[in-house]
């Protein structure tokens, strides 16, 4: 029987299949909303969650490399997320000296970075979260989040994330912030995604009190 | 050895710009009132006079390899008195130094060795001369709050000796040339707003001026005697062999990331030969700027 078109009916049949994945993807995918305050119902800012069960590979396309830049004696984005396998750069912008460190079971590391010299970077090989320091300035602190799955996302200065593209069903995530107890952070939360639209899930964190070395000088107390 | 010192800055700067460091400068203003400025040991010779002190520094710093940096610079200072105007004076210093962390991060002890040479110039030129130190710190941190430290330091003053003029024959007039060494240790709080309370005791063994009108018990400990026009008519300075023991305690509050308020009060109490002793307590409110 002849065809009515000239084209041949694979693309057709390829395109038809992956409208209908997608579509279908999104028909039955929702997104989990998490809204942090802490216990005087202030928002929660960087404070990461992550879904841990179930697991799902982490696609190829996921970006490897990432950078901590430093500028004006403090690192820029402190609190950076990445997954497992990333290369991590510390690009120094100030005309002066920083020695970028890290004790952290997730990774050990040790970098002076002299300016101009910015092409180390360190392989974050472990999950967990990779706390970094300035040995020449001890008030510099950020945090690595090494994330074993890409479905995570940090809270913003209204305390609230979003992670999208999660098919219906239950699920189990952790949430983690710099201030936040040990036994918080290992507590895992459950929560069952809709197929369409967003559910929130609101929590409230107790938080400790922010300590870190100060930054301003001290006096130069002479008697002559 | 003044000459020597401005020679060492002289030639390092150059060297010092084109290694990897950093220019690091310092601002601070300060109100102070000393209750003893004579150092008086009775009543009738001690006052008390607010001052105003104005210091800038700018320093190179390099990294000579991670966790050593080497600091040469120089400072300028001005004080001036409500009151006691002979005592006001412009100093300028040079100052080297080598500090070294052992290990990394906050916690890690750091020890550092500082030499420096400053040249004091009077309103009253009694007092003008130098005055050189070497000292030897150590700072720990035992925890993101307590810091603890402690220095040993040894000071040179010499004075030019000009108007000097002779009070009593059986006695030298050089009452500027004093040696001391200080042990001093402290301990200090960071809150986590930044605020820091510190605590600090320093023992002073050497030579200090002493000032009162002629027959008092001074005479009986002096080491060299002058006329002291600079603190007020009919005062002779005595330069005195005392051990010091000072106390103080100091709040100092972040207001931004780079500047500092600081209050603090120190007891100090002098004891020289022959039960002769004073005391003196210092007041003082600091600013502090770091560019
Ligand atoms: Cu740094």
């Amino acid at each position: 029987m002849p065809s009515r078109t000239h084209t041949s009916p694979l693309p057709v049949v390829l395109c038809l299949l992956a409208m209908q994945l997608f579509c279908g993807a999104l028909a039955n995918a929702g997104a989990l909303e998490v809204t942090l305050v802490d216990k005087a119902g202030k928002p929660v800012a960087d404070a990461v969650v992550e879904i841990v069960s179930p697991v799902v590979p982490l696609p190829a396309n996921v970006p490897l490399t990432a950078s901590m830049d430093q500028i004006d004696k403090e690192f820029v984005n402190p609190l950076l997320l990445v997954v497992v396998g990333t290369r991590v750069s510390f690009p120094n912008k100030d005309n002066i000296h920083h020695h970028v460190y890290s004790f952290s079971e997730a990774k050990t590391f040790e970098l002076p970075l002299w300016t101009g010299n910015n092409t180390k970077s360190v392989l974050l090989d472990k999950p967990g979260v990779v706390v970094v320091g300035c040995n020449v300035h001890d008030w510099m602190q950020g945090h690595i989040y090494v994330a074993a799955t890409q479905r995570m996302a940090k809270s913003d200065a209204r305390g609230k994330l979003l992670i999208p593209n999660l098919p219906a069903g239950g699920y189990a995530f952790r949430i983690w912030h710099a201030r936040l107890k040990a036994s918080d952070i290992s507590k895992l939360h459950n929560v069952v995604i809709e197929d369409r639209g967003n559910t929130a899930y609101p929590a409230t964190l107790e938080l400790g009190r922010d300590r870190r070395i100060r930054r301003a000088p001290s006096g130069l107390a002479r008697d002559y | 050895m003044r000459k020597q010192a401005l020679l060492i800055v002289f030639f390092l700067a150059p060297a010092l710009q084109a290694a990897p460091g950093a220019w690091e400068a310092g601002l601070a203003a300060t109100v102070a009132y000393d209750d003893n400025l004579p150092r008086a040991v009775d009543a009738a010779n001690d006052f008390g006079d607010l001052a105003t002190d104005l210091e800038a520094q700018l320093e190179r710093v390099t990294a000579l390899q991670p966790g050593r940096w080497l600091r040469v610079g120089g400072s300028l200072q001005g004080k001036a008195h409500r009151d006691t105007r002979g005592l006001d004076h412009l100093g300028i210093g040079a100052q080297i130094g080598l500090t070294q962390k052992f290990g990394l991060g906050a916690l890690a002890p750091r020890v550092s060795l500082q030499l420096e040479s400053n040249r004091l110039q009077f309103r009253n030129v009694l007092r003008d001369g130098w005055l050189h130190r070497a000292r030897l710190g150590i700072d720990r941190r035992t925890s993101l709050p307590w810091q603890f430290g402690g220095h040993v330091a040894r000071e040179w003053r010499r004075g030019d000796g000009r108007r000097a003029d002779v009070v009593n024959p059986a006695f030298g007039t050089a009452v500027f040339d004093q040696n001391n060494v200080e042990l001093g240790a402290y301990a200090q709080y960071e809150f986590s707003g930044g605020a820091r309370l510190r605590t600090s005791c320093r023992y002073r063994d050497g030579q200090t001026d002493s000032s009162a009108r002629p027959g008092g018990v001074l005479r009986n400990v002096a080491q060299a005697i002058t006329r002291d026009s600079a603190i007020g008519q009919g005062y002779v300075v005595y330069r005195v062999a005392v051990r010091t023991l000072g106390c103080a305690a100091d709040v100092d509050l972040p207001l931004t990331d780079d500047t500092s308020m600081g209050l603090g009060v120190e007891r100090l109490e002098s004891n020289a030969r022959a039960g002769v002793r004073y005391e003196r307590n210092l007041l003082r409110l600091q600013i502090t700027h770091r560019f």
